[in-house]
């Protein structure tokens, strides 16, 4: 006997199947008209009524309050901050990631979970440590007091709590990234004659550039952004110790709202500059990547095999 | 001289034994071939000549200079990476200018020097028009000559290729290593390369080193391991093979299987039990029996695709046995699957039970 025509069997099942996706095609339409609605609430409204709060007594109310003594103050200490903790938080998160990824060693998980701690500590909680720590009762306080170095309260602790709170970025960037890479490339450049630092130069450091500057962005977000640790060790010192969001704090609890906005405003920008920066590097890294494990176009014939070649010599 | 001498290599990773007591010479400008499955210890025996591992006990020495403590970069060696560890931030022209750019400055060529060289050996490899070409722009077997071009680039004397076709598609690896071969009749470095393809070690190496679980089962020309195998697993490893088990029978001959008969080998004087190898090709099939010895089975399946006619049957004690036939011999012979024939084994290698 026949098997019954095999036509007829796909027909029923295909038809049932495009029934059932169209029932959930609306699943898909609901979770994103969800997403827009959420997004639309808690983010983009929030993000408008602060630059609308910062323009509402016009442009130059605006201007009077960003170009205020204070204000330029909070913006070049935060500036100032921002220049010391990346470039430091760079160079320690290179160190731990190579160290890991490239050597074999005991506690290396211990590491990788001690790099974690500031993400899993709260600020305030990592504020708290260093006044802890150097508080002129204590030993090192007292011994930095005595010979007249101020850290709490003052620029350094400041530069301090903003690099431990931005530990992590740098480094979580480029640990995966180096890990996915190998030792094959460091160890082809050794055997062909590089040094250690040449090494490092030109074949690890062009590696994971994408994820380094990936994570100097976010790094340099958060740094700019930081507001419970600062606050804690700052002391507030008008116009010495306040960075851009203490700045905002402080005017918000006089009521000055317009000047508050306004330097909230400025906040808001770098973090959408931010977001630019992240995206192009984003794009620019997945680039990279399918382009070197893609499938080449097409496998070419090995046309340089020819008997010629090999009589010449 | 030897080109490259190794003497009593230990090697453990934790717990694992790596290699067990290695000793291996290669001569000088030969092309040789480590041979063996995955975990037999081949590529860290190449890691460790090339200094990127540093074994446990044993010395290492490359043309007669002991270099066991020696750094990576200070045994002129050359190394080409499986996945080709090209740098893909440059161009291939760059990859093999590499080498050249990083040398201390008393040493290093002149800018024209280098181009010149990369270009000579761009045009060794073929691919003068790829230069300027990144790594993602080139196909697999192209970045692999980028990547032997790069280590010559800066004239080792010994060449270490750890599975150089391993990560190419079959038609390109056989195109490939056969322009190796020539290339090496060309350039005589002492060479070592790791596969674990028997046909690519009979086909290029001049001589072959077989790997068995951190040691070494035997060394010699792709003919004397191939029709001399010391061990039975030297001979399983390098193709299919038929296991047979006999013990000397009446009138000299050996019985096959354990109920079987007469298979018309030579056996053992004393009687003891042996292991009998057959290769698929050695084995002579008819529908008449022997008359002397030789064996039943029916036909289970029959292959007629490719150069031999892969035929599976049961013999008569119900085990799988493989032959492979001549395409002339097989349709001399009109064989069907289902039908019962005779067997007789031509060539036989035979070792004692219980040697592995």
């Amino acid at each position: 006997m026949l098997p019954p025509p095999r036509g007829l069997v796909v027909g029923s099942g295909g038809g049932g199947l495009a029934v059932h996706g169209r029932k959930r095609s609306l699943v898909p339409f609901a979770l994103t008209c969800a997403a827009i609605l959420f997004m639309g609430l808690f983010l983009l409204i929030p993000l408008g009524a602060v630059f609308s709060y910062a323009f509402r007594e016009g442009v130059r109310a605006f201007w009077a309050s960003v170009s205020d003594k204070d204000a330029l103050s909070a913006i070049r200490l935060t500036f100032f901050v921002v220049c010391l903790t990346v470039p430091l938080n760079v160079l320690f998160g290179i160190c731990a990631a190579w160290n890991i990824c490239k050597f074999r060693f005991r506690g290396k998980n211990l590491l990788v979970t001690l790099i974690d701690l500031p993400f899993t500590v709260s600020p305030v909680i990592a504020g708290l440590i260093f006044v802890l720590i150097f508080n002129p009762a204590g030993k090192l306080g007292g011994w930095l007091v005595g010979r007249d170095i101020r850290v709490l309260f003052a620029v350094p602790s400041i530069v301090l709590a903003t690099a431990f709170v931005t530990f992590p970025f740098v480094a979580r960037e480029v640990i995966p990234l180096m890990q996915s890479q190998g030792t094959d490339d460091e160890e082809a450049a050794l055997m062909l004659g590089a040094g250690g630092w040449k090494t490092f130069t030109r074949v690890t450091l062009p590696n994971i550039r994408w994820g380094l500057l990936y994570g100097v962005i976010l790094c340099t977000a958060r740094a700019v952004g930081e507001f419970g640790a600062v606050s804690v060790v700052s002391g507030h010192i008008r116009g010495k110790t306040v960075t851009m969001p203490l700045q905002v704090e402080i005017l918000y609890n006089e009521y000055n709202f317009t000047a508050a906005f306004a330097v909230a405003s400025l906040l808001s920008l770098v973090s959408l500059l931010t977001l630019l920066a992240k995206k192009v590097t984003e794009r620019n890294r997945r680039i990279k990547k399918a382009s070197y494990y893609g499938q080449p176009k097409k496998e070419e014939r090995m046309d340089y095999v020819r008997d010629s070649d090999y009589r010449r010599q | 001289m030897s080109g490259i001498r190794i003497t009593g290599v230990s090697k453990r990773f934790g717990g694992l034994k790596v290699l067990e007591n290695v000793d291996l010479e290669i001569r000088q400008g030969e092309l040789l071939a480590l041979l063996g499955p995955s975990g037999s210890g081949k590529t860290t025996l190449l890691r460790i000549i090339a200094g990127l591992e540093s074994p446990d006990c044993g010395t290492v020495t490359l043309e007669g200079m002991e270099v066991t403590d020696r750094d990576v970069n200070d045994r002129n060696v050359g190394f080409v990476f499986q996945h080709y560890a090209l740098f893909r931030h440059m161009t291939a022209f760059e990859n093999i200018a590499f080498g050249l750019r990083v040398r201390p400055r008393k040493i290093r060529p002149s800018g024209e020097q280098i181009r010149e060289r990369v270009m000579e050996l761009l045009k060794l490899i073929g691919l003068e028009q790829y230069a300027l070409h990144y790594p993602a722009q080139l196909s697999g077997g192209q970045r692999q000559r980028v990547a032997l071009a790069r280590v010559l680039a800066v004239q080792p004397r010994t060449l270490l290729l750890d599975e150089p076709f391993g990560a190419l598609d079959a038609k390109v690896r056989k195109e490939l290593r056969r322009w190796l071969r020539r290339l090496h009749d060309q350039i005589h470095l002492t060479s070592v390369f790791v596969t674990h393809d028997q046909d690519e070690a009979l086909e290029v190496a001049d001589r072959v080193a077989i790997m068995n679980e951190g040691r070494i089962e035997q060394v010699g020309t792709p003919d004397e391991i191939y029709h001399c195998p010391e061990s039975p697993y030297v001979l399983q490893f390098l193709g299919d093979v038929n296991l047979f088990y006999g013990r000397a029978g009446e009138e000299g001959k050996v019985v096959v299987s354990p109920s079987g008969e007469g298979a018309g080998t030579r056996a053992r004087e004393d009687g003891r039990l042996e292991k009998i190898y057959v290769r698929p090709q050695h084995l002579d099939v008819q529908t008449e029996p022997y008359e002397d010895g030789g064996f039943k089975g029916t036909i289970t399946h029959i292959n007629s695709a490719g150069p031999y006619v892969k035929v599976e049957l049961a013999s008569q004690w119900g085990d799988p046995v493989q032959v492979y036939l001549t395409q002339s011999r097989f349709s001399e012979l009109g064989i069907r699957k289902g039908m019962e024939v005779f067997m007789h084994p031509r060539e036989t290698t035979a070792f004692p039970a219980g040697v592995q």
